[in-house]
């Protein structure tokens, strides 16, 4: 597969101007960036962008509501609904009443939606080892773990 | 194990050689399968396409590199047929086949029962047909092949399981090596001497009955019709019952029993088997030479599982249940397990129906199980009887039919029926008919006026059958919210068999068993609960 840029380009030119240096355009672009080469992937196999974002979101959880599972998946909730729609159709999720609130829908992976994200969260894992093959460990982890810090300390202002 | 290198010397069948290709796990690839089969015989293969034709993919995992071998099996039922129908084997199966529709018993020399199955223009399929098991499981092996939803690994075997949460690893080994395989649900369908079996440490109950039958195909050219004949006490072999059945490519099954007092070791001794043989085809008259094909020993037994489902392994055929072969209810009741079960693993696999529709399964087919047992029994204690006073009472009955057509019921061989689902969870049943198919039956077979049959309208989803066209308007708006069911008006000369209303409803399950009936027009509230009901959500 193509790599479209050098992992460690030289040391970064000073800034040619305003977005280059701007937070939110660099988690942008590094986003789409790292998410393009396995969006390409799912493509090819023919695995729509929220279906597999919908059933990684399932994989290890015992079903979550079309709420809480658009904030996972970064979908607007008429946008999730229709492609539940179409995955409840293809089996690979269902929806099920919740056992303490009958009222209250879950969504929940199928054994087949199971056996399909399987092979995509390895395929998934694949990846991302590829992207940071070329960084240590600690690195790695400092990289994780700044991303993380700042969504924890934005997340209740976005949620408030 | 029989092996390809074995079997080669058949007078009339090709065994097919199956080499091992390396699957992905034995490079390290990892994968969840939504199912895995354990178990490439005739039950494994037919469920393996039962689940493709839902569009669920399963990897079979088969011990041996060819088919079973001899006739084993035999006769295929209507019901089989119209099952294999469905999966599209049953016109190769036809090509092939000896229908028959009679049989005769004697008593020493003389006829004392002709049995008849009811066969006419409304039956798309005889009552019976006669084909050597090798040649279904080729039939069945040449379409899984060219299934792509089906993978079938042959020299692979299961030496280990482990039990996850949402799946279970069986430890398969090659001869290239182990490895791990994993799947949400296992079918075990690895026979008689299931590994399956052990390796979760359950073991059949019931009875085992005394009666040992020698089973043999020779090789003979006769003209003598298709048709079971059975002989009690003939003077070629006093004491036994012998049975016979012409197969396709001049090869005939004689099944004769061992007495009590004979030693199996020595009754496998080729040149008895030859004299015994010998000695009955000279008794009915057939003087051209033969030659003996295969034979094997066979023990009846009443045996089964306690429970077909086990968390996420569920059994099926003779890792389920063993039955006494006399009526033919070994293979076809295995065949008619993959049916029932094909249609509830692939909802519960694509989340349309929750796990506990396959409770249902296990519910119905152990069921259907125990009505094998109790035909089957009578069959055996007649064919085998286990005691003076069994044995006394039998004679005296064929004494008697000779003359006197009164014994005569006593002597018919009760061959296989389908089942009817009567207790099923799943049934929604309406008192108001007093005729037709009940909930857990199948509809009766039917010619219609465009010239095909009703089995050929069913079985492919739920199917709603309807009497009149004026209820395509009332169920339209319904029917587009529901996935997976189908409506099929018939014309108004079917509604005595289903002792019909013009605007009555039968709800039929995908595997064309009634799920439900309407004699008055239902509101949709009950038509959906109805529904559900059959989809296991009771």
């Amino acid at each position: 597969m193509a790599r479209q840029t050098p992992k460690h380009a030289a040391a970064p030119a000073p800034a040619a101007g305003f977005v280059d240096d701007y937070l939110a355009y660099l988690l942008a672009r590094a986003s789409h960036l790292v998410s393009a080469e396995f969006h390409a992937q799912l493509t090819a196999l023919g695995v729509a962008v929220p279906t597999w974002r919908v059933l990684s979101a399932l994989s290890d959880s015992n079903g979550l509501t079309v709420g809480e599972l658009a904030k996972i998946v970064l979908l607007k909730q008429p946008t999730l609904s229709k492609a539940l729609d179409r995955m409840i159709a293809d089996g690979l999720v269902s929806r099920i009443a919740s056992s303490a609130d009958r009222r209250q829908v879950r969504v929940s992976i199928t054994p087949k939606g199971r056996a399909m994200v399987e092979g995509l969260i390895a395929r998934a894992v694949e990846h991302e080892e590829s992207v940071l093959s070329s960084y240590g460990a600690a690195e790695r982890q400092i990289l994780k773990q700044m991303l993380k810090t700042l969504i924890d300390r934005l997340s209740p202002l976005s949620e408030a | 194990m029989a092996s390809f290198a074995d079997q080669a010397k058949s007078h009339y069948f090709t065994y097919p050689y199956f080499a091992f290709r390396r699957p992905a796990e034995l490079a390290g690839g990892r994968q969840l399968h939504p199912v895995a089969i354990v178990g490439g015989g005739p039950v494994g293969v037919t469920a393996a396409l039962e689940l493709a034709r839902f569009g669920v993919p399963s990897v079979v995992i088969e011990a041996d590199d060819t088919v079973a071998e001899g006739s084993r099996a035999i006769c295929f039922s209507r019901r089989t047929l119209e099952i294999l129908d469905a999966l599209g084997v049953a016109g190769t199966v036809m090509e092939k086949a000896l229908p028959w529709t009679h049989g005769t018993s004697y008593y020493k020399d003389k006829p004392v029962f002709r049995l008849e199955m009811p066969h006419g223009e409304h039956d798309k399929f005889y009552p019976m047909v006669n084909l050597q098991q090798c040649y279904l499981e080729k039939f069945l092996i040449d379409r899984a092949a060219a299934a792509p939803l089906i993978d079938i690994r042959w020299q692979s075997r299961v030496v280990g399981l482990t039990k996850e949460a949402e799946a279970v690893t069986l430890d398969i080994e090659t001869p290239e090596g182990r490895y791990p395989l994993r799947a949400c649900y296992v079918i075990a369908a690895d026979g008689a001497r299931s590994v399956m079996r052990q390796l979760l440490g359950l073991s059949l109950h019931g009875q085992s009955y005394e009666g040992r039958y020698l089973i043999a195909d020779i090789v003979l050219r006769s003209d003598y019709p298709t048709e079971r004949r059975a002989w009690f006490d003939p003077p070629s072999n006093p004491g036994s019952t012998v049975l016979m059945h012409k197969q396709p490519d001049d090869i005939w099954r004689i099944d004769y029993q061992l007495r009590d007092d004979e030693d199996a070791e020595q009754e496998l001794q080729e040149p008895r088997i030859r004299q015994r043989i010998a000695d009955h085809l000279s008794f009915i008259g057939e003087t051209k030479p033969w030659e003996l094909d295969w034979f094997s020993l066979y023990k009846a037994h009443s045996l089964c599982l306690d429970d077909y489902v086990q968390e996420r392994v569920i059994f099926a055929g003779d890792a389920a249940h063993l039955a006494p072969i006399f009526g033919v209810r070994g293979l076809n009741s295995g065949i008619a397990d993959a049916n029932n079960l094909g249609w509830k693993l692939a909802l519960v696999i694509e989340g349309k129906a929750p796990p506990a529709l396959l409770r249902s399964y296990g519910e119905e087919r152990r069921a259907a199980t125990f009505d094998v047992f109790a035909n089957a029994g009578k069959s055996t204690l007649f064919m085998t009887p286990p005691s003076r006073g069994y044995a006394v009472m039998r004679e005296a009955a064929l004494r008697l039919a000779v003359d006197q057509p009164l014994t005569r019921p006593l002597i018919n061989p009760r061959q296989s029926q389908p089942f009817y689902y009567r207790e099923s969870a799943l049934n929604t049943d309406d008192r108001a008919f007093a005729g037709g198919p009940p909930p857990g039956a199948l509809p009766p077979g039917r010619r219609l006026t465009d010239g095909g049959y009703l089995c050929d309208l069913i079985g492919r989803a739920f199917t709603l059958l309807a009497f009149a066209d004026a209820m395509r308007d009332y169920l339209g708006p319904w029917l587009a919210a529901q996935a997976g069911v189908s409506l099929t008006v018939l014309t108004d000369d079917l509604r005595a068999d289903f002792d019909a209303a013009p605007a009555s409803l039968y709800l039929l399950r995908p595997d064309g068993h009634v799920a439900a009936r309407f004699k008055a027009r239902p509101s949709l509230a009950d038509l959906e609960a109805a529904l559900k009901r059959a989809q296991g959500n009771a």
